[in-house]
């Protein structure tokens, strides 16, 4: 039995290293071709420590160097953090701000076509973006808002929003009614429980659903490459795309970029890892 | 613990909000001010919105204040994109009949396809008689459709071979390849040597590119495309032989680089840069990333020589220029001819053929002495001009150019035999031209 | 009484549609009329600017299209293949982590990492790794001797697709994995001092007592990892652009090429309205699936 017990931790132990190394590995390279010269990138073989690492594709980047002309324009690349974030943040707030109260009506209220609207919902949030992207964009081309960070907000909400609805959902479901109805007896009126009783208790799962509406619309890709043209509105995934069309690749400044734009959600995710877990399980588990 | 978890949420959607009002009123204040300029204001500046291809976007940036400070009333918007994705960008746009862009970079493979579909306006009436006499008729053609012009060509492109002088003097190569079999020996012994991998990298991925190093072999082994009626005939013999070849040399005499298939053409040069290859066929802006030692390892150590051909044909290669045009959606013709007569201009296409290296439009420019000694390889460029072939002009041409790609890549990955992947090719571009 | 009266107002007729109105009509502008407008826009053959009314011919063309079916296959075997080794790789490395061992906290932060990694990233980056000439991959089996010749791995149909599904699996596994850690965590310790007194070994234990009380967190996982991966577009783009050969030309690129490459507006609302009857099915299946597991416990 004891054997049998160390034999076992021997083997988690060394699945674990095996673990952690197909996690990491990826991620180390990623860095260290960032900082790598592109000489000492097309070397055969590769020089898996560089010898002259420098940080100049990222200060490139970030427009802190100037970037010789024949190289070609470097994308801003801060301009496009700058749209994936405001787009990420606006269109977040924008959708737990209405979802809010749709996830608590459809939680605890009662109304007609309740069920049917909420079926309705879930499938939203299958419908794949590929079917959304055409006629999304010949509404934007009759609006005249093409290429505008507007746009992409509202239009990030076809996803965002049907997914808030439907976690909050379930977490005010999990809110015992008893506590709401106390209240009603005492002559609360819905505001005031809304805001005193079922908010507090439900900011966790509140949390949760930014992180996970902030991450998605981060990650998106299809429509920001479609309804945007310019670095007025482009997102950092559609410019980093871009640097495998242009002529010169340079897959070291490629993976600064991937750097960059990896770091805040990953950052974000891990500082807040509580919550990205409890929302795994909520959201896909509760039905 | 659930007081503060509260409060950082407030503030966070505080925030959220705060920054989305401010995005809003900063790019819907951005939008407005683009469509039609300011109306409002006593003098009126009028934008023009240029959508263009990536590969001189540098250069062209690089004039636009001079245009601007010579012609106050106008503002150039200008927007770049990679090749592989200006197609899209503009006809997603065009067909939309949307008027976001008041100039497109128009390949002289879509000028069917935009003049059928009403995208771009005939200039006729707009050319001077020095430029119906001036500019090059090859360059002229990119934007020529039934006999009519709709926009003026930048600059006069073509596929040339370059060549590194060091590895072939190393080599002891004095006589230069002149057909694809003598290509093929001089790459092998070049191998055997020890000097190189490979004899060239070339532009095979999945995108048009491919269809120019195709058409370039095809027209060396004396094939065709299309007839005259503008029928599709891929699968003819020389056809076959051309793809054989581009075959064998992947798998058979072993000179191509395995990662060509992979490779566009703008990542074909990449070897060729790094001095690793004795051969590449690219475009001309190709010979001033060659030259600029940032980037390049073989700076001044390249030569442009004809491209080989086989049997009666001396050379052949594809030519791929490309053009400016006026969308039909533009509310300022005037303006936007003035930009696109600009860059046009002698001055400038000297410029650009000095700065970029760009072949120019005018043919008086070929002899320019002051341009032949800054651009040591425009000789040896102007005489594979002779021997250039267009891409078929066809409405159904993008369509067409996809089903070869696959069907190519399929003969490239062996898939499929050549003749195999050729009558393919042909069955589905005659399915192809009947839905036109 | 009035009191009473105002609340039975506030909490029926009414007022619960103003709870979620805001939200319908969010949706309604952003998600249920562009549905429309693009069943409208797939009646239509589009040239240019002139679009002719074809009824549902766009629709039937299609589905006569060899393109269509093969992209299809090759989607299908996208989304078994991947979604198939997310879920043993992920229900693997959630036993492992269940398990107590020194860098456990350390093991099980890091599987936040490809989760969050953005997928773009993931293709630029995997692209790179398996990069013919350069790619690390290579550099690193030739170095170990394994391969005396760099393999173009994007380069050829057949093994372009699977390098796409590595890339894939590299980064979706650990959602599953998070999802089944969760739900390990939650099975009491007796059930399985039970089984061990009745004598079950291991793999009888993980198929006796694990499996079943798992069993609805992984049909919902494998829910949404099927859907999202039949809906896969990003990896693709990033990685092969559909190439080589079409080889990696799934359902979302062949719609996205015909919708904006040919601009054949018609027949790409056709297709994506397809794609989405695809999901739609898949889902039903799914809630069947769960709905009646749910009922048997």
């Amino acid at each position: 039995m004891r054997r049998g017990e160390r034999k076992k931790r021997i083997f988690v132990n060394i699945a674990a290293v095996f673990l952690m190394i197909y996690i990491i590995l990826p991620f180390i390279w990623l860095f260290i071709s960032s900082i790598s010269p592109k000489v000492e990138l097309i070397a055969t073989p590769p020089h898996w420590i560089p010898e002259n690492p420098s940080f100049n594709n990222y200060l490139k980047l970030l427009g802190l160097q100037e970037a010789s002309l024949s190289t070609g324009e470097i994308p801003p690349f801060n301009t496009a953090m700058r749209n994936s974030i405001v787009v990420a943040l606006s269109s977040t707030g924008l959708s737990v701000l209405i979802g809010i109260f749709a996830a608590y009506a459809f939680a605890r209220l009662e109304f007609r076509g309740k069920n049917a609207m909420l079926i309705s919902v879930i499938a939203l949030r299958m419908l794949p973006e590929i079917a959304l992207v055409l006629p999304l964009y010949m509404i934007m081309q009759k609006l005249n808002m093409s290429d505008s960070k507007v746009f992409l907000t509202l239009v990030y909400m076809s996803f965002v929003l049907p997914f808030v609805i439907w976690i909050l959902r379930s977490y005010f479901e999990s809110i015992p009614v008893t506590l709401e109805e106390a209240a009603l007896i005492d002559g609360a009126n819905r505001w005031t429980i809304i805001w005193k009783i079922v908010f507090p208790l439900a900011l966790p799962g509140i949390i949760t659903t930014c992180i996970f509406c902030l991450l998605t619309c981060w990650d998106e890709f299809l429509f920001s490459l479609i309804f945007t043209t310019s670095y007025n509105a482009k997102t950092v995934t559609v410019a980093i795309s871009e640097f495998t069309t242009r002529h010169m690749i340079d897959y070291g400044l490629m993976m600064a970029g991937g750097m960059l734009a990896s770091l805040p959600p990953i950052l974000f995710a891990l500082v807040l890892q509580k919550y990205v877990v409890n929302g795994l399980t909520e959201g896909s588990v509760k039905e | 613990m659930k007081k503060t978890l509260k409060r950082t949420l407030g503030l966070l959607l505080v925030l959220c909000i705060t920054v989305g009002l401010l995005a809003g009123c900063g790019s819907s204040g951005g939008s407005t001010a683009a469509p039609s300029g300011g109306e409002e204001a006593g003098e009126e500046v009028v934008t023009i919105r240029v959508m263009s291809s990536d590969d001189f976007a540098g250069f062209r940036t690089s004039v636009i204040a001079e245009f601007e400070e010579a012609n106050p009333g106008i503002k150039i918007d200008f927007q770049s994109v990679g090749y592989d994705a200006l197609h899209q960008k503009e006809v997603t746009a065009l067909a939309a009949g949307s008027d976001t862009y008041d100039i497109v970079d128009v390949d002289c493979i879509w000028t069917p396809e935009y003049v059928t579909n009403g995208y771009i306006e005939c200039i006729d009436d707009r050319l001077t008689d020095e430029m119906k006499t001036g500019i090059a008729p090859v360059a002229m053609d990119t934007l020529m459709y039934e006999g009519k012009y709709y926009g003026l060509p930048m600059f006069n492109d073509l596929f040339f071979m370059y060549y590194n002088k060091d590895i072939l003097s190393q080599a002891g190569v004095t006589d230069m390849p002149a057909t694809w079999d003598e290509f093929t020996e001089v790459c092998q012994q070049m191998q055997e040597a020890g000097l190189i991998d490979y004899g060239s990298a070339w532009g095979w991925a999945q995108a048009e590119g491919l269809i120019c190093y195709y058409m370039t072999f095809l027209k060396g082994f004396g094939g065709s495309l299309t007839d005259e009626e503008h029928n599709p005939t891929v699968n003819l013999p020389e056809n076959v032989a051309a793809l054989q070849y581009m075959v064998d040399s992947l798998y058979e005499t072993n000179i191509s680089d395995p990662a060509s298939v992979t490779s566009d053409d703008r990542m074909a040069i990449d070897l060729f840069s790094q001095g690793k290859t004795p051969f590449v066929i690219n475009w001309s802006f190709a010979w001033s990333v060659f030259n600029d030692p940032e980037q390049s390892a073989v700076a001044d150590k390249v030569g442009v020589m004809l491209v080989p051909g086989t049997g009666d044909v001396k050379s052949a290669t594809c030519a791929g220029s490309m053009g400016l045009s006026i969308t039909s959606t533009c509310k300022h013709k005037d303006e936007a001819w003035k930009f696109i007569e600009f860059l046009a201009s002698k001055e400038i296409q000297k410029r650009q053929a000095i700065e970029a290296g760009a072949l120019p439009i005018w043919e008086e420019l070929y002899t320019d002495a002051e341009l032949i000694e800054q651009h040591p390889a425009l000789e040896a460029m102007l005489e594979q001009v002779g021997y250039a072939h267009n891409r078929p002009s066809l409405v159904w041409y993008n369509e067409f150019s996809d089903v070869l790609q696959v069907e190519i890549q399929n003969a490239l990955t062996q898939n499929k035999t050549p003749q195999q992947a050729l009558d393919d090719a042909q069955a589905k571009a005659l399915e192809i031209q009947k839905k036109y | 009484m009035k009191k009473n009266m105002a609340r039975r107002g506030l909490d029926m007729g009414v007022h619960p549609y103003l709870y979620i109105a805001p939200a319908l009509i969010a949706l309604t502008a952003v998600v249920l009329l562009p549905l429309l407008y693009a069943f409208y826009l797939s009646l239509f053959k589009t040239q240019g600017l002139n679009g002719t009314f074809v009824g549902l011919a766009n629709y039937i063309s299609i589905l006569k299209e060899d393109y269509f079916w093969e992209s299809t296959g090759r989607t299908a075997y996208f989304t078994i293949v991947s979604v198939m080794l997310e879920f043993i790789l992920g229900m693997l490395v959630a036993l492992l982590l269940n398990e107590k061992f020194r860098w456990r906290g350390i093991a099980r932060a890091m599987l936040i990492l490809p989760w969050a990694l953005p997928t773009v990233v993931n293709g630029v980056l995997w692209s790179w790794i398996f990069n013919s000439s350069y790619g690390s991959l290579n550099g690193l089996l030739s170095q170990l001797g394994l391969i005396d010749k760099y393999i173009n791995w994007l380069g050829e149909p057949g093994i372009a697709m699977n390098c796409v599904i590595f890339a894939d699996v590299w980064k979706n596994y650990a959602m599953i994995a998070l999802i089944l850690l969760a739900g390990l965590q939650t099975i009491p310790a007796d059930y399985y001092e039970a089984a061990k007194i009745d004598g079950a070994n291991a793999v009888q234990r993980f198929f006796g007592v694990t499996l079943p009380l798992m069993k609805p967190s992984i049909l919902v996982c494998l829910v949404l990892r099927t859907m999202e991966a039949f809906k896969v577009f990003d990896i693709v783009y990033t990685m092969t652009k559909g190439g080589p050969a079409n080889g990696t030309q799934v359902i979302s690129y062949y719609t996205y090429q015909t919708t904006f490459q040919y601009s054949q507006f018609g027949t790409g609302a056709a297709l994506s309205y397809l794609v989405s009857l695809f999901i739609l099915l898949m889902a039903i299946v799914y809630v069947r699936l769960i709905t009646g597991k749910g009922n048997e416990s």
